[in-house]
């Protein structure tokens, strides 16, 4: 019986590489937030219309008040996972000088 | 560290005393006026006092030195950044005309809304923490090095220039309208008066001064915007937090809005406009026969009056008025009964719902509107994140974090204002469509006569009673969007010393985004034209001189520009935001995430995204001399970007695949920039 051909590992990640991922994973995942709550709840603001939250249209309310608070919570969320991706690579970087 | 620490210990200490100033301040004016000191006076020390703040802090900050000049020695906390930067972008159209816009156009006006904040997702996550991480002093500085050559610095400069000219000249059209309508002051005057004080505060202290004085500008805007509508909102709701309370208005608003569309005494008004607009129709139809009769018609009445002995002075007079402006030729005839016809068909339609997105009389209509929406928000947003005086800004911080953060506290302070200017149009609208409308007319509020009396040509406000029944009704009533914000002092029954705050709010406003723009201007000109291009041993001292040299110049040009009166200022500012996003945003964001970008692939992205851009304007924009007619999928011409940004990208992209990729130095900068 042939084993099969082993796939060749990935060469490690330097922690510049592994920084630089997970930056641009949450860039994608966080702009496609952004493209969702502009275009798409834009796109069906007539249907929206027929709902109403706590007394106000919904197209009307995030038009004019939600979306803002989501482009907030993107900005917060991206400040606050980058900073924490910046000191682990900080941290990983003086490991790696340490060895 | 430390340092940093202490430095911003010391700059809230002096914001937080300066605040302080301004309430005693508003508190001495309220006591004058009660004491009765004229509304003339209150104007006038509200724009000298604050005038001569601005430039105050412009000689305490002064300075010569490179770093300090251009980027205020990389050293401006996150927050007091945001908050100059929200001065920065809080222009004189955003600060006057938004709450307007969204009064007249109701769901459609959101999209400026929507689009200046979510653009500021864009600079975040694509561009601000790299461009900080890279370090220079210009926008140019980034595209040249990350591109490579001199060719790419210029078209960069080309770009910034030709956007931030139009904006500027807006800015200071602006602080006149502003100037001349709460002092009486000429409007010329008004706009050197504007410039004296940006020149002594950008000239002395560049970058360091413009950011200080933002900070402190920004503080009156709050000011000014959210007391007249925290007042109104008491008055209307009973909760003075405007942004939570309107809610509870809008069914109410909805209510009036129906009652009015089916009011039989707004029907008849409506009925006088429509029939206004099919007699213009008539006319047309009938050219060039209508224009020769009507003129006979005009002389022979103009010659009755004057035979008759009992005709009034006013009677003849009126005659030969209306003698004098009736068309001199076809073509004029054409033009004007034109406007005269789609002005009263504009009148003739119900009043426009606030809320429901997308009105329109078939689905086709609405998804034309839905289209428009869309399109406009893709542009303002792309357009932010490439507005070279905002990303400029961002080179300030000390850190790519403190960048990171600092954007965060741009859109707070920006969101403080945009989410009060729905709440702001809303409550007006109300409460003249409840106390204006249906009232007598022989006891319209003061208000009206005052801005009705500013400026006799174009008149803000106008109500004629055009069914004779003496009760306004809301079809009689015509208001230009800017006294939306300028009069909502008076239309709450606001003393006049709030008034005066209004207009410093929309004087700090204009000012503050000139100061930024008229500096990333010089900056272009004098780092990446001068000193990068035509002398690089240039001292530093020399350079700094020839920028100031160069703002001056700048400067004279924008207000001399302004003094012109350019009719069609802000649609040119509505391009300049597709300008921006077709020229400079497919270069800048695929410089830093695409390795393979290079330097050919960008010269051609910028240039092919500009003609395109400008191509659709021209070709659809009447100043332009286009026409709707040329429209592709019915899209306005202020969102050419929506057709300029997949043509810069697209040929980026094809022309870089094309020719060899980026040498090893600048894979190394890539990589540089994306490491914080």
């Amino acid at each position: 019986m042939k084993i099969p051909p082993a796939i060749p590992a990935p060469p490690p990640m330097t922690p510049a590489e592994a920084y630089w991922q997970t930056s641009r994973r949450l860039t994608l995942t966080l702009l496609s937030v952004w493209f969702v709550v502009t275009f798409v709840a834009v796109f069906f603001a007539r249907e929206l219309d027929r709902i109403n939250l706590f007394g106000w249209p919904l197209s009307f309310y995030m038009a004019a008040q939600g979306v803002m608070l989501v482009y907030l919570a993107i900005v917060v969320i991206y400040t606050v996972r980058m900073r924490r991706a910046e000191q682990e690579l900080h941290a990983a970087n003086e490991q790696h000088h340490g060895d | 560290m430390e340092t940093n620490k202490a430095f911003f210990r010391r700059l809230t200490r002096y914001y937080c005393w300066y605040t302080f100033g301004f309430i005693v301040f508003l508190l001495v004016l309220a006591v004058l006026e009660h004491e009765g000191m004229p509304r003339a006076w209150i104007g006038y020390l509200f724009l000298f006092v604050t005038i001569a703040l601005y430039a105050g802090i412009g000689v305490l900050s002064r300075t010569s030195d490179v770093p300090e000049y251009y980027v205020a020695g990389r050293r401006v906390p996150a927050l007091f950044n945001g908050m100059a930067t929200a001065a920065d972008w809080i222009s004189a159209a955003t600060f006057i005309s938004l709450a307007g816009g969204l009064y007249l156009q109701g769901f459609d006006g959101l999209a400026y809304i929507m689009g200046w904040t979510g653009g500021y997702c864009l600079v975040a996550l694509l561009i601000a923490p790299y461009l900080r991480k890279f370090g220079q002093y210009t926008l140019a500085d980034f595209l040249a090095e990350r591109y490579g050559g001199n060719f790419v610095r210029i078209l960069a400069v080309i770009a910034t220039i030709l956007i931030s000219f139009t904006y500027v000249v807006a800015q200071i059209y602006g602080v006149g309208l502003i100037t001349s309508r709460f002092t009486g002051i000429d409007f010329s005057i008004g706009i050197f008066l504007g410039l004296a004080s940006i020149l002594v505060c950008s000239f002395l202290g560049g970058m360091r001064a413009i950011t200080w004085t933002q900070v402190a500008q920004y503080i009156i805007i709050l000011f000014a915007y959210l007391i007249p509508v925290l007042w109104l909102s008491a008055k209307h709701t009973g909760v003075p937090v405007p942004q939570v309370a309107y809610g509870s208005v809008l069914p109410k608003l909805n209510a009036l809005e129906q009652r009015i569309a089916a009011d039989p005494k707004e029907q008849e008004v409506r009925a006088i406009f429509q029939a206004r607009a099919d007699d213009y129709d008539n006319k047309l139809q009938h050219l060039p026969r209508s224009w020769e009769d009507g003129r006979i018609d005009a002389q022979h009445h103009s010659e009755e009056i004057r035979r008759d002995s009992h005709a009034s002075l006013a009677d003849i007079k009126s005659a030969s008025r209306a003698l004098s402006a009736y068309p001199k030729s076809i073509e004029e005839a054409e033009h004007k009964w034109n406007d005269a016809k789609s002005y009263n068909l504009s009148r003739a339609q119900p009043p426009v719902s606030q809320t429901e997105p997308f009105p329109g009389k078939d689905e086709e209509a609405a998804d034309i509107k839905r289209n428009n929406f869309l399109a406009l928000v893709f542009c303002l947003m792309i357009g932010t994140a490439a507005l070279p005086h905002i990303l400029m800004r961002y080179y300030t911080t000390p850190s790519v974090h403190e960048a990171r953060k600092s954007v965060f506290w741009t859109l707070f302070f920006i969101m403080l204002i945009y989410v009060t200017v729905p709440a702001l149009a809303i409550l007006v609208k109300y409460d003249i469509y409840t106390s204006l409308v249906g009232s007598n007319y022989a006891h319209l509020p003061d208000w009206v006569y005052y801005w009705a009396s500013i400026d006799k040509a174009n008149p803000l406000v106008s109500i004629t009673d055009l069914n004779h029944d003496h009760i306004v009704q809301l079809g009689e009533i015509s208001l230009d969007g800017d006294i939306i914000v300028l009069a909502t002092p008076e239309i709450a029954g606001l003393p006049y010393f709030i008034s005066g705050l209004v207009a410093a709010g929309g004087l700090a406003a204009a000012l503050s985004t000139a100061d930024g723009l008229l500096l990333t201007i010089s900056n272009a000109l004098s780092h990446d034209v001068y000193y990068k291009v035509i002398d690089p041993s240039a001292s530093s001292q020399k350079r700094v001189t020839i920028s100031k040299l160069l703002l001056l110049v700048v400067a004279l040009l924008a207000a001399y520009a302004a003094s012109l009166k350019p009719g069609d200022i802000l649609s040119m500012v509505g391009a300049a935001f597709s300008l921006a996003a077709s020229t400079l945003f497919p270069a800048l964001v695929l410089g830093i995430f695409w390795k393979r970008a290079n330097q050919a692939g960008a010269i051609a992205g910028i240039i092919s995204g500009f003609l395109m851009c400008v191509y659709y304007m021209v070709h659809t924009h009447p100043a332009f001399g286009g026409s709707a007619a040329g429209q592709w999928f019915h899209i306005a011409p202020i969102s050419a970007g929506l057709f300029g940004v997949p043509v810069g990208i697209g040929t980026l992209i094809v022309v870089s695949l094309l020719t060899p990729p980026p040498d090893e130095r600048t894979l190394a900068l890539i990589d540089h920039i994306r490491t914080p």
